[in-house]
């Protein structure tokens, strides 16, 4: 009976401010505020030209295969503002973070993929290595998809940017 | 006879950690097309946590080669993550030896999640034709 409620208590620490332990979300000293997507503005094109008032789709598949999703659109323009996506959640030194994030551009009834990020590290603009923010983000349809390898995590997508500005 | 490059292997290990579900898990193949075939997997569901708390995860993929690797076949496996409430942690905190399948000691939590994938591993090499000509097995710990 003892071991169990060691056991219990153990988890309780362990795990975030859902399930079993809900009503004691405050003993958990370890928690901090995490990137579960970094904010990410962009304009959507296709044959060089803006794709206004296109709905967008954010989807993230969680540790465990829980997925969000979050509805979105461009502007007049084209131009997106996806905002940061954060939770608070216990992430120790012995724990692997990881995220995968994907932005769908809603076309015709089909989901085209822009983005997909595994997103490694839980601070802002940690999809990038070092942390960055791409800058002039244009993300085309019919671009051929890239990969790009990040010293923690993988980015592919349609989208190009000039530079990534470094925090 | 291929050896995985320390890249192909560092990225495998990584990325692994990613596969949560059908979608992370074709994202996994596409990223690593050059090595692994996709089509040819078994995902691997650990059973994690204790006898008190535990569930079943996703812990690791069983696939065959591609490109010059066509006659291996990997075994790609995860470390500890954050899903379902932290229960990969009771697993590590089940400390103490008990004897594995290979008859040499083994830590009773890491013996507890490799055993509840033996039969998917079963299942997966009675589907290949033949032998394999390398099994690669794949993963990052701290």
């Amino acid at each position: 009976m003892l071991l169990q409620r060691i056991l219990m208590l153990t988890a309780c620490f362990m795990i975030p401010a859902q399930g079993a332990c809900m009503s004691i979300p405050s003993l958990n000293p370890f928690k901090k505020e995490v990137y579960l997507m970094s904010p990410l503005k962009g304009q959507l094109v296709k044959d060089g030209e803006p794709l206004a008032n296109t709905a967008l789709e954010v989807m993230l598949s969680m540790p465990g295969g829980e997925q969000r999703t979050f509805a979105h659109q461009t502007d007049k323009n084209g131009f997106f503002d996806l905002p940061a996506i954060t939770e608070k959640m216990h992430v120790g030194p012995m724990t692997e973070f990881a995220v995968s994030q994907y932005v769908f551009a809603l076309i015709d009834g089909e989901k085209v993929r822009l983005w997909y990020a595994g997103k490694r590290e839980p601070e802002l603009h940690g999809e990038f290595t070092p942390a960055g923010e791409p800058v002039d983000l244009v993300c085309d349809l019919d671009a051929e998809q890239i990969t790009h390898r990040e010293m923690a995590g993988v980015i592919l997508t349609k989208c190009k940017w000039k530079t990534i500005r470094r925090l | 006879m291929s050896s995985l490059t320390p890249t192909q292997s560092s990225n495998l290990a990584a990325d692994i950690y990613l596969v949560q579900d059908k979608n992370t898990e074709g994202v996994f193949f596409e990223i690593h097309q050059d090595v692994i075939q996709a089509g040819s997997s078994n995902v691997m569901k650990a059973e994690v946590g204790s006898r008190l708390i535990n569930t079943r995860d996703a812990f690791g993929v069983a696939c065959k080669g591609s490109g010059s690797y066509e006659p291996d076949v990997f075994l790609i496996f995860r470390g500890s993550t954050l899903a379902n409430y932290g229960t990969d942690w009771i697993s590590n905190a089940r400390i103490g030896l008990e004897i594995g399948e290979s008859d040499w000691p083994v830590h009773i939590g890491f013996n507890h999640i490799f055993k509840s994938m033996i039969p998917h591993l079963k299942d997966f090499f009675a589907s290949l034709n033949g032998k394999p000509n390398i099994i690669h097995c794949v993963g990052h710990s701290h």
